[in-house]
């Protein structure tokens, strides 16, 4: 059976430290390949889901699976080596690093991690990516020197240079105009379906809906356990 | 970076040349077992007759050396010092020096006859001197011209390194330094055809003690050839003629004792072991230098706090980064070897300017020490 990029998310109860609000997910599932957006009102969970489903976060009960791999049984450093190989991350406030150019910005899981190797296939698959993203020209420029909708690009090409099998984009377009907002999201499913990644995205915008396969309310989601 | 390396420039310089300077001045104070002078300044009479450095101490004259020659207790090497030529200090001297120094020649020889100069392998190298070219002394003023103009000498022997002040001074011949002085000179006779010269107007009255000072008209010789060099006179007892100091290299212990017991109590003599007076000196030099390796090791705290602000500052500024690198999946202990590495460029980065500082630092007091 093909797992790749499969998400399935059973049981899952998490509560921040000294916090009272409690996130619960009974039942989550997504195919591989299937583009998800999740919607919900502000402070219901949305980012912490996502923290969860990527490992950043360990929940305390319930099942995490991404690929076949259960999350919940891995210890941080295994959370973390899964992540930097299999998941990609588009973050809405971008989250480049200035002191970088846009071609090491692009390449930052190569240059950070050595089970990843940095290799011509590498640069070639970052110069296709950087092509497609239309940012091909501006590779030795550095964040600062961009607009908002090209530091999205970058940001989008750094989360598919490893081809994850999954990608996580938390509120991509936040920062961006409408117009900018619909390039970006066309931009990030047309490569995650290229590439055969899932996406799981949470958004407020609901004019990109539209470009994604499935929409789950994760109001109606965290009821069905209450 | 800049902060990290001028924390520990002075610190590394200074540690760096006071060893420096204590092994050589230790050094050159065992090969010297005495040193007799006027009375005065013990400092003074060590520094300067040993290491050409310092004020001048009261002068001995000649008797003085004649009569612990008489002894026999040592061989007694005079110098006469105050002079320069070409900023180096010039050393009168007998041949004995080179022999009790145990200083050869790297070219050219060491026997000197008046007006020659056998010179330091620094001052050849400096002044790009070698065998057969001459070297001016220093005029000791210009608006003075009852001075004698400089001397002319000729270098016929370059040193071997021994990285003593030997290196860094001109030998000459006792009789060439007084000359230098104005106690001997050498002119063409009044009526003499000076071969184009002016004559003689012959010398104007002259004090016993004082320089001879001649007409203005009158030629007198600044250099020294095999034609001229018997034409050199000198005036007065030559018992009288100054010396700076002598070194002593007593034949034993015994005669090391007699000679000390002697002058003990010598009104106008001093004898002095150099060693005993370097290690005072050196001992006084440690405990200013302690002072000041407490006054280092509070700047390397307050640097080492500083930094420790900046890192924790440089954390605070970049936990962003930090989250992001978090999240997409790197080690803590590469996110660690990020930051280390770059306070570790900071740290290594500054302590080898300052090592490269503390380098040039170190030859700029040396030149001023040396000056």
């Amino acid at each position: 059976m093909h797992l790749r990029g499969r998400v399935l998310v059973r049981g899952l109860r998490f509560r921040y430290e000294g916090g009272e609000f409690e996130l619960r997910i009974p039942d989550l599932q997504v195919q591989p390949g299937e583009l998800v957006a999740c919607i919900g009102e502000s402070g219901i969970g949305k980012s912490t889901m996502l923290s969860l489903v990527s490992g950043i976060l360990a929940p305390h009960e319930g099942t995490v699976e991404v690929g076949g791999v259960r999350l919940d049984e891995l210890g941080e450093k295994g959370r973390r080596a899964f992540r930097i190989r299999e998941i990609g991350f588009v973050f809405q406030e971008f989250e480049l690093l200035d002191h970088l150019n846009v071609r090491e910005n692009i390449l930052l899981p190569f240059l950070m991690c050595s089970a990843l190797v940095l290799n011509d296939a590498v640069e070639g698959r970052m110069r296709e990516l950087a092509v497609s993203a239309g940012i091909e020209k501006l590779l030795h420029r550095h964040p600062s020197e961009l607009s908002m909708g090209e530091r999205q690009r970058v940001a989008i090409c750094r989360a598919l240079v490893t081809s994850p099998a999954l990608v996580i984009a938390d509120e991509p377009t936040g920062n961006l105009d409408p117009e900018t907002s619909k390039r970006i999201v066309e931009l990030l499913s047309s490569e995650v379906r290229a590439g055969g990644a899932t996406l799981l995205m949470v958004t407020h915008d609901p004019s990109i809906l539209s470009s994604v396969d499935r929409v789950i309310d994760l109001g109606e989601l965290a009821g069905q356990g209450a | 970076m800049i902060c990290v390396a001028l924390a520990f420039l002075l610190p590394i310089s200074v540690t760096g040349l006071v060893g420096e300077y204590s092994e050589s001045l230790v050094r050159r104070s065992r090969s010297t077992p005495l040193v007799a002078g006027a009375v005065g300044s013990r400092y003074d009479l060590v520094l300067s007759s040993l290491y050409f450095a310092g004020r001048m101490p009261r002068e001995l004259s000649m008797r003085e050396a004649d009569e612990l020659t008489e002894t026999g207790f040592a061989a007694v090497v005079p110098v006469a010092l105050g002079q320069t030529a070409r900023e180096f200090p010039l050393v009168g001297t007998t041949p004995d020096y080179f022999e009790v120094r145990e200083l050869v020649a790297r070219r050219g020889e060491l026997p000197l006859l008046l007006g020659e100069a056998v010179i330091g392998v620094d001052v050849a190298k400096q002044l790009e001197l070698d065998v057969g070219d001459s070297l001016l002394t220093d005029d000791g003023s210009l608006y003075d011209l009852s001075l004698r103009s400089p001397l002319e000498l000729q270098v016929v022997g370059v040193l071997e390194r021994v990285d003593t002040p030997d290196d860094r001074a001109v030998f000459v011949d006792l009789k060439t330094s007084w000359i230098g002085l104005g106690i001997g000179h050498g002119h063409v006779d009044p009526g003499e055809d000076a071969g184009g010269q002016t004559e003689d107007e012959g010398e104007l009255e002259r004090q016993p003690g004082e320089p001879v000072v001649l007409g203005a008209s009158t030629y007198e010789f600044t250099s020294f050839t095999p034609a001229n060099r018997a034409r050199f006179h000198f005036h007065g007892e030559r018992q009288d003629y100054p010396v700076s100091a002598l070194l002593l290299f007593p034949r034993d212990a015994r005669s090391s004792t007699l000679m000390k017991g002697r002058y003990r109590l010598s009104l106008e003599l001093q004898l002095l072991n150099p060693e005993a007076v370097v290690d005072e000196l050196l001992g006084l030099v440690f405990r200013a230098k302690r002072f000041f390796d407490a006054n280092s090791l509070l700047v390397s705290i307050s640097t080492g706090l500083f930094l420790l602000v900046v890192l924790t500052l440089s954390l605070r500024v970049r936990r962003k980064e930090i989250d992001t690198l978090t999240k997409i999946g790197c080690s803590n202990g590469v996110i660690a070897g990020v930051i280390g590495s770059e306070f570790a460029i900071l740290i290594f980065g500054g302590l080898a300017l300052s090592f490269a500082l503390s380098q040039f630092l170190a030859e700029l007091l040396r030149e001023v020490l040396l000056a």
